[in-house]
């Protein structure tokens, strides 16, 4: 199915979770128009993960924001599960808001400072009508538990937390709804990379367990391919590139893609030294590398 | 642990880890109160003086009215505490009934000004647009009010009453905390956690309430006793002049103004009845502050306050210790280092003083060459960061070198005078940081902040000549039309762009060393190599020690010749950067490697390493490192480790090396 709606990205309707159609975004900066996403395109199928994947400024987060009626989109069409929720009105947006949620990409700014974990988590539950505060602590630990926090955890504030624990509470709190898409807005560009794989663990364990779809907006190829099926690659608002991981990482078609691929560094001193000697233009570097390993003080 | 648990990195109680300083929430307000006895005496003093006034049928000891001639204007005494006035009335008592207008009339107009400025502020800011521009008109018009004309108005419509006249003054009063909410609330309005509420499908009306007023309790509370103070002032002003209090009724204003008519018999009037005055103002605006930073206390966090607080003092002790510790562990380092520019040893770096000292960085030792690249390496918290700002000798407020020696050449950093400090910053040892953005400053051009930087390294410049060099300096950074940039202002550029001249910045003085704090962090791969490929070439021409901090292991093999690893403020391996990524030899070293995602097979389950960093002052006694180690013994968390050499030019600060070398 994803094979199908990559190649040619307009299925009949009705048959993806998220439907994107030529979405235009414009912000109105000091009298100019920014066309901030420019006739993107794209459907995100029940239980799978699109990865959004492009620099900064691109467009990218706005995609995103766009789905979950955060930026104005100036024309094309969104539609959730058949609902078409391109300028849904705040009624609209309720309806639909426990089965589609967000994971920002900062976690110290997403939690309310001023407020315990316990009252951001229960929120999407208010939101939704429910009531009962004995049901809603009972959820609450639960899905503590489930992101891999303690169940003390509930009443502390977020500064108490390292990045990484904010950024498990923040993806507690975007499932305390059992929503069926998560959009994922560069969840991990905040923390260190060893955290980084401690979430995208999580992310995929709570993808098999709980049936979730992700939109997972990221700027690390090599980090997105361990968790998308498939990618979208994005550059000035257009859609450069998709199609599944394997294609779009390994073997892209896309000069801009293969820009993006090779930069990524990789943790073997001996190719990055040959590849920083071709973009230095200069002789190799590497005879600095393995000489006297001076740098070290006797102690 | 279970297998599940395992998969999504279950930390066991590491919440307790980001603990250094007990939590707030747990003691008792009225605890934390106590600890600041300025605003809790003044609190006292508040409440006391509303519970005996409104009590005062019982606190005072004669009725207000009551008049006792043979004790006329007496001054204080056993009988009259306070005195009597003209008529032999008791002042104590008169005081205290009087307070009761007052009081009253100061609540209302608080309560007015401050609901209604607060629930205005909240929807100017965060309704913003046309909402906005009409509030604020709201507030200047209010601003621009003749108070006295509208109240006197009021006076003579109400002559006999204190209250309809506190209507008024409440809503002119209003604007003040209108302003201040509003601005407070745009603010928060940009917070991430306002969009996740509108996401979840939370009302305007309901974000507003659960979202930003919290965020507002400082700022508000610090208004309201500003508004009650000056409603106080006013209230008394019009019963000073004889308005809104029936004539025997006692107030503060019209026994002020009874003292006055009064002062050549008794001066000693004046001072009961002004003083309570006086001291209730100075009280309320003592208790707004305390109160302020309580409430938000809460969630920023005390240690902050309290550090920022004593910072003062613990700088100038800290030059004098350091000194100390500085002598014995001051011997040169090994005379073979042919290149050697900058010698650390044993530095370690802590927080406050005494008993809440907290040590961050815990003896660090390590020497950068000439030409050559040593990279930092470890996860947030590990105290990379403040390793590189002890060099500089810029800690953040409250933070101090507690031992260790920083050589530069002969010079000893640790201790040297602000003048010897000045010159080696910027001229010998540069720096760039993680937001290139937030290091240049937006008001000037590019071109006036690199002429000022470089004026500073050279008196003699002139206004041409470092015009010259700007451009110079802006080339050898490699962008491209130079002069363009030089006119531009930081906001124009892209991160790339800033970050290549605050390069250009951090090397303008041609300093020997370049600190270089995550400087691609926040920029995209692409441009993360470019960097990288600059900082090198620089490297090859100019031979500057290049010191990186990263977590990124991808990174320290494009550009280090050297690893320090650190870890919970140690460090626990140093290595040349080839054989850090082929044998590692400290267990932290291999995880931290093992759980980088580039490294990762697509499809498998990623490595990590189970928790966290421990917190600076919880560290374990043993190695650090050894309960999230996977050949942790009963041994490793007896005894601190010590760092040894296991092979020659190689540190290692585990017992286990032998078992992790034969593993890999």
């Amino acid at each position: 199915m994803s094979e199908r709606s990559s190649s040619t990205p307009t299925p009949g309707p009705g048959t993806a979770l998220l439907e994107v159609r030529d979405l235009v975004v414009e912000y109105r900066h000091a009298h100019r128009e920014h066309r901030a996403v420019d006739g993107v395109s794209f459907d995100v199928v029940g239980g799978e993960t699109v990865a959004v994947v492009g620099e900064s400024g691109a467009g990218k987060s706005t995609l995103g924001r766009a789905v979950v009626g955060l930026a104005p989109v100036k024309s094309g069409s969104i539609r959730f599960d058949g609902l078409d929720i391109t300028r849904a009105t705040h009624r609209v947006r309720c309806g639909i808001a426990s089965r589609l949620s967000v994971v920002f990409q900062d976690p110290y700014s997403s939690l309310n400072p001023a407020r315990t974990v316990r009252d951001s988590l229960v929120e999407p539950l208010l939101a939704q009508g429910e009531r009962s505060k004995a049901a809603m602590t009972q959820q609450v630990i639960a899905m503590l538990g489930r992101v891999g926090l303690d169940k003390l955890a509930a009443d502390r504030y977020p500064r108490q937390f390292s990045g990484g624990q904010r950024q498990r509470i923040a993806i507690a709190r975007a499932l305390m709804t059992s929503p069926q898409l998560v959009i994922c807005d560069e969840p991990l560009s905040a923390l260190d990379l060893s955290v980084q794989a401690q979430i995208i663990n999580l992310l995929i364990a709570l993808r098999s367990e709980l049936a979730l779809a992700y939109l997972f907006i990221g700027h690390d190829l090599t980090v997105v391919r361990h968790i998308a099926q498939r990618v979208l690659v994005i550059r000035q608002g257009r859609l450069v590139e998709s199609g599944t991981v394997e294609k779009v990482c390994v073997h892209p078609s896309d000069p801009y893609t293969r820009a993006l691929v090779d930069a990524a560094p990789v943790a073997d001193p001996e190719a990055e030294r040959k590849r920083l000697a071709a973009r230095i233009g200069a002789q190799p570097v590497a005879d600095g590398l393995r000489g006297s390993a001076s740098g070290i003080a006797p102690s | 642990m279970s297998s599940t648990g395992a998969l999504i990195g279950v930390d066991t109680g590491t919440s307790e880890a980001r603990r250094p300083d007990e939590s707030p929430s747990r003691q008792g307000i009225l605890h934390r109160f106590v600890r600041r006895p300025v605003a809790f005496a003044s609190f006292v003093f508040v409440v006391g003086i509303i519970v005996v006034c409104a009590g005062a049928r019982w606190f005072a000891p004669y009725p207000p009215l009551a008049t006792d001639f043979s004790a006329i204007l007496t001054g204080p005494s056993v009988q009259h505490l306070l005195g009597t006035d003209e008529l032999g009335r008791d002042t104590l008592s008169r005081l205290l009934y009087g307070g009761q207008p007052m009081l009253l009339a100061m609540a209302e107009a608080t309560a007015i000004a401050v609901s209604l400025g607060t629930a205005l502020g909240i929807l100017a800011g965060y309704k913003r647009g046309w909402a906005d521009r009409i509030l604020s008109g709201w507030g200047d018009l209010l601003l621009a009010m003749p108070v006295l004309v509208i109240l006197i108005v009021v006076i003579s419509v109400f002559p006999s009453s204190l209250y309809p006249t506190m209507l008024p003054l409440g809503v002119l009063l209003s604007a003040g905390p209108m302003r201040v909410v509003r601005s407070a609330t745009l603010g928060v309005r940009e917070e991430l956690y306002i969009d996740a509420a509108r996401v979840v499908g939370l009302s305007h009306r309901r974000v507003m309430t659960r979202h930003v007023l919290p965020r507002l309790w400082g700022p508000i509370v610090v208004q309201a006793t500003l508004v009650s103070a000056v409603s106080l002032v006013t209230a008394s002003g019009i019963a000073f002049l004889g308005f809104g209090i029936n004539a025997p009724a006692p107030s503060w204003g019209s026994m002020v103004a009874d003292a006055a008519t009064q002062y050549q018999r008794q001066a000693w009037l004046l001072v009961p009845s002004g003083g309570i005055i006086a001291l209730m103002v100075l009280a309320l605006g003592l208790l707004g502050d305390g109160v302020a930073d309580l409430v938000d206390e809460r969630w920023i966090g005390s240690a902050v306050a309290r550090v920022a607080r004593r910072s003062r003092r613990v700088r100038s002790r800290s030059i004098s210790g350091a000194r100390r510790a500085a002598a014995p562990a001051g011997t040169p380092p090994g005379g073979d280092g042919s290149g050697l520019i900058l010698s650390a040893r044993d530095v370690s770096v802590g927080f406050g003083d005494g008993r809440s000292l907290v040590t961050v960085v815990d003896q660090v030792s390590f020497d950068l060459y000439q030409g050559r690249t040593l990279a930092l390496v470890g996860e947030s918290g590990c105290g990379k960061s403040m390793t590189a700002r002890a060099i500089l000798g810029v800690l953040p407020a409250g933070g101090r070198i507690l031992d260790g020696s920083i050589r530069l050449g002969p010079t000893e950093l640790i201790g040297a005078s602000r003048a010897v400090l000045g010159s080696v910053r910027g001229r010998r040892i540069g720096f760039v940081g993680q937001e290139p953005h937030a290091s240049l400053d937006p008001a000037q051009t590019i071109g006036s902040s690199l002429r000022e930087v470089l004026r500073r390294y050279d008196r003699t410049l002139s206004r041409s000549g470092a015009k010259h060099k700007v451009l110079d300096h802006l080339a050898r950074v490699r962008l491209e039309d130079p002069e363009r940039v030089a006119g531009s202002f930081p906001h124009q550029l892209s991160g790339g762009m800033a970050q290549r001249v605050a390069i250009a910045r951090a090397l303008a003085g041609e300093p020997e060393i370049l600190i270089a704090d995550e400087p691609t962090t926040a920029l995209d791969v692409t441009v993360q190599a470019e960097i990288l490929a600059l900082l090198r070439s620089l490297q090859m021409s100019t031979g500057v020690a290049i010191l990186f901090i990263t977590h990124d292991w991808g990174v320290v093999a494009t550009l280090a010749d050297d690893v320090v690893v650190m870890y919970a403020g140690q460090v626990v391996e140093q290595a040349d950067a080839a054989s850090a990524f082929d044998r590692p030899m400290h267990p932290y070293t291999e995880a931290l490697l093992a759980s980088d995602p580039h490294r990762a097979v697509a499809g498998q389950v990623l490595p990590t390493i189970g928790g966290a960093v421990p917190a600076p002052g919880s560290w374990p006694r043993g190695c650090r490192f050894a309960p999230r180690c996977r050949y942790a013994s009963a041994e490793c968390a007896s005894e601190p480790i010590e760092l040894v050499g296991p092979e020659q030019d190689r540190l290692s600060r585990c017992i286990h090396v032998d078992l992790l070398v034969s593993c890999t």
